[in-house]
């Protein structure tokens, strides 16, 4: 016990008390050397929140369209390599596999600025698709090792058993193999939504100020002198995705237990 | 499976990383040797190599970048491995506790960035808890930490961003650990710290070279960090590229693709290097 509390004193200290200074932040007036804790408090930063909302809502807005989309199109990429790679073995297969890996491993820069010459000429610069796009190419690793994983944690009887029982593949897919897979989906398409949604440059590389991004959008006030609307603004970055893993895990369990699954 | 299907069921997943990877790649190489600049034409082919080596900067900042990269990885390596061990040591039902770890996983890079400003400045909170623990007299007389060639603040920033994610490298190999092997070391009069550098960093020694391979290459060539934290002297080179990718007179634009080229033969040299040389250290443990 004495352990846990060592650890997690610790914890608290590296990880959760710079939350809190930004929380102090978002609601002091002037935060003046050396006060520990603000000496006086205000509402200024809820009423900028208030007075730009429908800029802050559309960022956010855009910022999830994209998000999501990189998710779908990541699925969509990965999960019938994903299957090979779980289900069969053949030559040159960890080879394959190794050199799927290299846009994790590669600085995206490098590559991202070849890209967007080609997406000019493709017309998908400064438009969501050719967002979508860049972001999968760079997040896709993490789908396609989730859902790999997941394959691998059942046996092919269950689509077996579907197929011998006269379903097509196509419904094999949306009836046994999508909701065996779920969790690892979920493992995925979590790490790609955050990757997706914490990007700044990419998105302002292709997107190229079309595109509207929460990241974009709070970046200058990042560097202004207020610091208490920008902290405010930042703990949207945690607060909104954590909401989103929240809803889903209830969505998730109560779909389970309506199926008897748990 | 025969050759066709195999390549069919692959090509979801190929073609676009072999036209946004692959193709943007070579695009990058080209322009470096001033093709493909639109109307722009070079007389030589290595006009933006040369325009690199012709000043130091470019030196400066890569050294600057390497020393980032390195500092930042390596400390996170060690710190997220201490916290990933500990975890692992807990009681089983404490363990879930200890999830508070993962918030920096969730806070993007500017985040982070804007959070060091917030803390590491003249007048910022690490300043004022110094003040008060009359560590210093003045603001005056705390250090400078931001936008400094010492690195401090990125390097910081980085380590709050990396090391959560070295735990859960690290922590996923350790729950496969079997705990039995302890118990026999321990009744062979092992201790702790024998335990952990005989025993356990072997084991995990696999999880900590892949993060760090990760870790190093995305630190030396990230960009959202270092341009919150702003500009200093000499700077990060993914700066450097920014800058005359966008900035200055599109004819400039081979030296920001010869920068990129040039880290991107850095990066697959350095993996080669890396696992090559930690191959060859898992070998001579092995002998032992």
């Amino acid at each position: 016990m004495i352990r846990l509390t060592g650890i997690l004193a610790l914890f608290v200290l590296l990880f959760v008390c710079p939350l809190v200074v930004l929380v102090l932040n978002a609601v002091s007036s002037s935060w003046a050397f050396p006060e520990i804790i603000p000496a006086s408090f205000d509402l200024r930063s809820l009423r900028y929140l208030a007075v730009h909302r429908h800029d802050i809502a559309l960022s956010l807005f855009s910022s999830c369209l994209y998000s999501f989309g990189t998710i779908i199109l990541t699925f969509v990429m990965t999960i019938m390599p994903a299957k090979l790679f779980a289900r069969t073995s053949f030559k040159g297969k960890s080879l394959l596999e190794g050199f799927l890996l290299a846009p994790a491993l590669i600085p995206p820069m490098a590559f991202a600025m070849g890209a967007h010459f080609i997406f000019l000429r493709l017309g998908i610069a400064d438009t969501i698709g050719g967002v979508i796009l860049i972001l999968s190419v760079v997040s896709y690793p993490y789908m396609l090792r989730a859902l790999t994983a997941g394959y691998q944690t059942y046996g092919e009887n269950f689509e077996l058993c579907a197929r011998n029982l006269g379903a097509s593949s196509w419904r094999t897919l949306l009836m046994v193999e999508i909701p065996l897979l779920l969790p690892a989906l979920i493992a995925g398409a979590t790490i790609v939504f955050l990757v997706s949604f914490s990007e700044y440059f990419l998105v302002f590389l292709i997107g190229g100020g079309s595109v509207p991004s929460y990241s974009g959008y709070i970046f200058p006030l990042l560097n202004s002198s207020d610091k208490s609307v920008a902290s405010l603004l930042t703990l949207v970055f945690l607060v909104l995705p954590i909401t989103f893993f929240f809803l889903i895990d209830r969505l998730i369990y109560r779909a389970y237990r309506k199926r008897g699954m748990l | 499976m025969r050759r066709t299907q195999l390549t069919l069921r692959l090509l979801p997943l190929l073609l676009p990383i072999l036209v946004v990877f692959g193709c943007g790649l070579t695009i990058t190489v080209l322009q470096s040797f001033g093709l493909l600049m639109f109307s722009y034409t070079y007389d030589d082919l290595f006009f933006a190599y040369r325009e690199l080596f012709a000043d130091s900067w470019f030196l400066r900042s890569a050294a600057f970048s390497l020393y980032v990269a390195l500092a930042s990885s390596s400390l996170s390596i060690v710190l997220g491995t201490a916290l990933a061990y500990a975890i692992w040591k807990l009681p089983v039902r404490q363990r879930h506790f200890t999830i508070i770890y993962k918030i920096p996983l969730v806070l993007p890079h500017i985040a982070v960035g804007f959070l060091a400003v917030v803390l590491l400045a003249k007048t910022g909170i690490v300043s004022a808890i110094a003040y008060h623990l009359a560590l210093i007299d003045s603001f005056e007389h705390f250090p400078d930490l931001l936008y400094t060639p010492s690195g401090i603040d990125l390097i910081s920033a980085y380590i709050y961003k990396e090391t959560p994610f070295v735990m859960v490298m690290v922590y996923a190999m350790l729950v496969r650990f079997d705990r039995r092997q302890i118990d026999t070391a321990r009744m062979l009069w092992a201790g702790g710290m024998r335990i952990f550098f005989s025993l356990i960093l072997p084991f995990i020694m696999p999880a900590i070279n892949t993060t760090f391979i990760i870790l190093f290459i995305f630190t030396f060539g990230g960009f959202d960090l270092p341009f919150v934290l702003g500009d200093s002297f000499p700077g990060m080179l993914s700066i450097r590229i920014y800058d005359y990718f966008f900035q200055k007179d599109i004819a400039l634009r081979p030296v920001a693709m010869a920068m990129l080229t040039l880290i991107f033969g850095f990066s697959l040299i350095f993996i080669a290097i890396y696992l090559r040389l930690s191959a060859r250290l898992a070998r001579e443990v092995r002998k032992l």
